[in-house]
């Protein structure tokens, strides 16, 4: 699956992307897919927060979501640590 | 003095009573639904005994890289430095804020009822961020290549907790204009209090807004530049005036973007008159203002609290003239004389 992750907001306020190939195993896809139907629970108080949008490409198909800082499922956050962080 | 009454008024009304003066509107239609939750749980606990004031003690947490506040507790209030510089960093510079404050303009702590002040460090894994959550601070160590450690900065330090003093005086909401004002008020005294940290005068200071994140590798000197909105770095879009005003929906409508322009105006105003002076003005005006205020109404409640403080003879005689000029010179004149 092609990913591509935008970062914006935060203290910085500059704007982050990355794309690139995920390479997932039928039930590791589920599993992301599921977690992208996750909530996003905004918290009315939050500055400077980061809002995170996720796009994955299947064939002919396209899932996406978007999150505040502290709606942001586990699973998605060590995802993108693993894309972003890991290389 | 705003009775029960002010609850069921309608929110445009409690907005056109608070620019016309009224503080209990202004307070009522600021009220977060947190807030009002504990005045509920204070008012059902204690009655008529009013609420007790903290002490504003600090406490730093080292989030061990997870995901979460509050992993492990490794400093308090009084307690001798630790092994982590890290941890030092935030308890000092977390110190120095809530000092500024309350030698300054009497603020007894962020809330100004003692709130204690905490500090989450080493948040996630190379998290280039820090946050203010209604709550507590939250600082990620950046991720070593164009960011570096968000908590030992004094000017972001005092941007966090500046977000906590401005949600419990005005509660600018957090898009489009009142959210500019609220990012402008965060850079205001992380500017100021960094000057007083480094013993600065506004003709010596940088002026520049996180020069103390960013790496060499980072392709610009900082994050932000009051004295030049948009040349700070590679990615820096802040305007300058209000020519430039940027209207698009990214960043909740651009509360990190067109807080240059006041941003801009309040450097002018300090080369002006001083820095000590306009930090009382601003302060008073944040004071004075509400959750939904633009820049215009900015603009009228800062030169009619100028005018207060120079008929007290608290602030330079012609704070009114030189905030009015620099406002001026941004794209913003009043429209109510
Ligand atoms: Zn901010």
């Amino acid at each position: 699956m092609k990913y591509k992750i935008e970062i914006t907001g935060g203290f910085t306020g500059i704007p982050k992307s990355y794309e690139g190939e995920l390479p997932l195993k039928g039930a590791e896809k589920k599993e992301l897919l599921r977690t992208l139907r996750s909530p996003s629970v905004g918290n009315e108080a939050l500055r400077d927060g980061q809002h995170y949008s996720l796009s994955f490409e299947d064939g002919d198909k396209t899932y996406a979501a978007a999150f505040a800082e502290h709606s942001l499922p586990r699973e998605l956050r060590e995802l993108i640590d693993r894309l972003i962080v890991s290389g | 003095m705003c009775t029960a009454k002010c609850h069921i008024v309608p929110p445009h009304i409690l907005e056109e009573l608070a620019k016309r003066g009224s503080l209990s509107c202004k307070r009522t239609l600021n009220d977060t639904g947190r807030i009002r939750e504990r005045r509920q749980n204070a008012l059902n606990y204690l009655l008529s005994r009013a609420q007790e004031a903290g002490e504003g003690k600090r406490f730093v947490y080292d989030c061990k890289t997870q995901y979460e506040q509050r992993v492990a507790l490794v400093r308090q209030e009084g307690e001798d430095p630790v092994a982590d510089e890290a941890a030092n960093k935030a308890y000092d510079t977390s110190g120095f804020v809530r000092d500024y404050f309350r030698n300054t303009f009497g603020l007894n702590s962020i809330d100004d009822n003692g709130l204690d002040i905490i500090s989450n460090i080493h948040y996630g894994v190379a998290y280039n961020n820090a946050y203010w959550d209604g709550d507590e601070m939250t600082y990620g160590d950046g991720d070593g290549r164009e960011f570096t450690n968000f908590a030992g900065a004094i000017d972001v330090v005092a941007h966090e907790l500046a977000h906590g003093v401005t949600q419990f005086l005005a509660n600018l909401e957090y898009q489009s204009q009142p959210g500019a004002l609220n990012e402008h008020f965060s850079d205001v005294f992380g500017t100021v209090v960094k000057q007083k940290y480094l013993g600065q005068d506004v003709s010596e200071a940088d002026w520049l807004i996180g020069d103390s994140v960013v790496t060499e590798a980072f392709p610009g000197v900082a994050i932000r530049s009051m004295k030049a909105p948009g040349t700070a770095n590679d990615f820096d879009t802040q305007p300058d005036h209000m020519d430039n005003y940027y209207n698009g929906t990214a960043d909740n409508q651009g509360v990190h973007i067109n807080s240059g322009i006041p941003n801009k105006a309040f450097y002018l105003s300090c080369m002006e008159i001083g820095i000590d002076d306009c930090a009382l003005i601003w302060f008073e005006t944040l004071r004075a203002l509400w959750r939904t205020a633009n820049f215009n109404d900015m603009l009228e409640t800062l030169v009619n609290t100028a005018q207060s403080l120079a008929d007290e003879s608290r602030v330079a005689e012609n704070a009114v003239e030189a905030v009015t000029a620099s406002f001026a010179q941004v794209g913003l004149t009043r429209t109510v004389v």
